[in-house]
């Protein structure tokens, strides 16, 4: 059988917890024993900062975890994950503030709307925020992606939490179906509606 | 109306709000700052409204706060009991509020008030539209169920039938599909498209068998994983 590898971006900035979740998901793989082995992604870069992980899904099939600084001068370190995502995650430590260049820059070199690659927006350290705080910063995420025709989820999640950890997953893998529904014929593709 | 507090209602696009509340936040003159609602609408619901200054004994109008209050009230964060609490501190008129004559309200809000009730048809709308989201519904206002996953998924990606989102999400009734939707209509995400030459052409795959991504080999063992996993913790 055809091995099966498809890539998941984490991208963030420092201290939103991209180490913290792809050690989370790497421990409930199936295959646990294997986690963080077999591909080989060259010393240079762990040195400078990807984090690598993995989630086998049987032994012929595995979701390679890459946590990647989210930061622009870093982006010849995003260009190394480009090829044969699964998805994109992009975790924004709350509290920080939000860092939107960086944000627009991922999203210009990831192009997720013309590549049809799932987005999810995850905002970690949120134990401490009002609600209305955290609305405010879902809001101005939320036209940041729309001025990228993008129309993404975009929650709070705990990267130490299995349970919240799993749920990025589900959103993924649900992006990812309708993907594959949508390339029927006879559907429609919409961009972001006009709000005005 | 009370002392040191000022209440605001913004309305426009979305950017502009989010970036001028984004600003507020950081300014160190405003101590707190709490959003009692937000919500989407598609006409301007006070247009025609300048800003006014309400003050405990002043000649203030009732029919003003009564409308605003009854405008926004629907809307109220109600998971966030500050919110809720400051909107009935700002609203219930006090003794020391005098009423004075009530003033008649500008035209144009009347009539958007009649349109923002006209919500009866909906559920007709759902069966004679392709449906579609222009955001994803909050966290805070609907549980991300699979269901919900799936169809907000599908959604965020192109114009589908009420019955397709039936069929591939696996809702337990139609009922709760129903409701759901009216909840992101209500939360004003849901956009709505005339059904066109899409319309045969889904009736068309009605009778092909159901084709899901489990067909690929990635997606179905996530999907089993994905199983597994949610047992096992819960
Ligand atoms: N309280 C709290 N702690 C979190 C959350 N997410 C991550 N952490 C913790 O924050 C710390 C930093 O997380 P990391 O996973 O190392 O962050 P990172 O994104 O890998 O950061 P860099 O490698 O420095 O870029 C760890 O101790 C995490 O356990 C969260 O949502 N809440
Ligand atoms: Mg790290």
């Amino acid at each position: 059988m055809n091995k099966i590898y498809k890539k998941l971006a984490i991208v963030g900035e420092v201290g939103a917890g991209k180490t913290q979740l792809i050690n989370t998901i790497s421990e409930i793989s199936p295959f646990a024993t294997e986690a963080r082995s077999s591909v080989d992604i060259g010393k240079e870069f762990t040195t400078v900062g990807i984090d690598y992980g993995r989630l086998s899904l049987d032994e012929d099939t595995a979701l390679g975890l890459y946590g990647l600084p989210g930061q622009r001068r870093f982006s010849l370190l995003w260009e190394t994950v480009r090829q044969g995502l699964w998805g994109l995650l992009i975790l924004v430590k709350y509290g920080d503030g939000l860092n939107l260049e960086d944000l627009e820059h991922i999203l210009r070199f990831y192009q997720p709307h013309s590549n049809g690659l799932p987005v999810v927006v995850g905002i970690s350290h949120t134990e401490d925020a009002t609600g209305d705080e955290l609305e405010v910063l879902v809001d101005y995420i939320e036209f940041t992606l729309a001025a990228h025709n993008l129309v993404a989820p975009i929650l709070p999640v705990d990267p130490r939490d299995v349970e919240s950890s799993i749920m990025l997953l589900e959103l993924f893998h649900s992006l990812d179906s309708a993907g594959d529904i949508f390339q029927q014929p006879e559907f429609v593709e919409v961009g972001v509606a006009d709000a005005s | 109306m009370q002392e040191d507090i000022i209440f605001q209602i913004l309305e426009g696009h979305q950017d502009t709000i989010g970036e001028a509340i984004y600003k507020a936040r950081r300014d160190y003159q405003i101590e707190t700052l709490t959003i009692i609602a937000n919500y989407r609408c598609e006409k301007p619901v006070f247009s025609g409204w300048n800003m006014r200054y309400i003050r405990p004994g002043g000649h203030t109008t009732p029919a003003h706060l009564e409308r605003i209050k009854t405008e926004l009230e629907p809307h109220l964060k109600t998971d966030q009991p500050a919110a809720t609490a400051l909107f009935h501190t700002i609203f219930t008129p006090s003794p020391a509020i005098v009423t004075a004559p009530a003033e008649t309200l500008p035209a144009a809000t009347r009539e958007v008030t009649a349109d923002a009730v006209d919500t009866g048809t909906d559920t007709e709308r759902l069966h004679t539209h392709l449906l579609s989201i222009r955001a994803w519904p909050k966290a805070s206002q609907v549980k991300l169920s699979s269901q919900v996953m799936k169809a907000c998924a599908l959604m965020s990606k192109g114009k589908i039938s009420y019955q397709e989102l039936f069929r591939h999400c696996l809702w337990r009734s139609e009922a709760e599909l129903t409701e759901f939707l009216s909840q992101l209509n209500h939360i004003g995400v849901l956009v709505f498209a005339p059904m066109e030459a899409a319309a045969s052409s889904s009736e068309a795959t009605e009778t092909e068998p159901v084709q899901t991504s489990s067909g690929d080999r990635f997606g179905a063992l996530m999907r089993k994983f994905l199983t597994n996993t949610r047992l096992r913790v819960s």
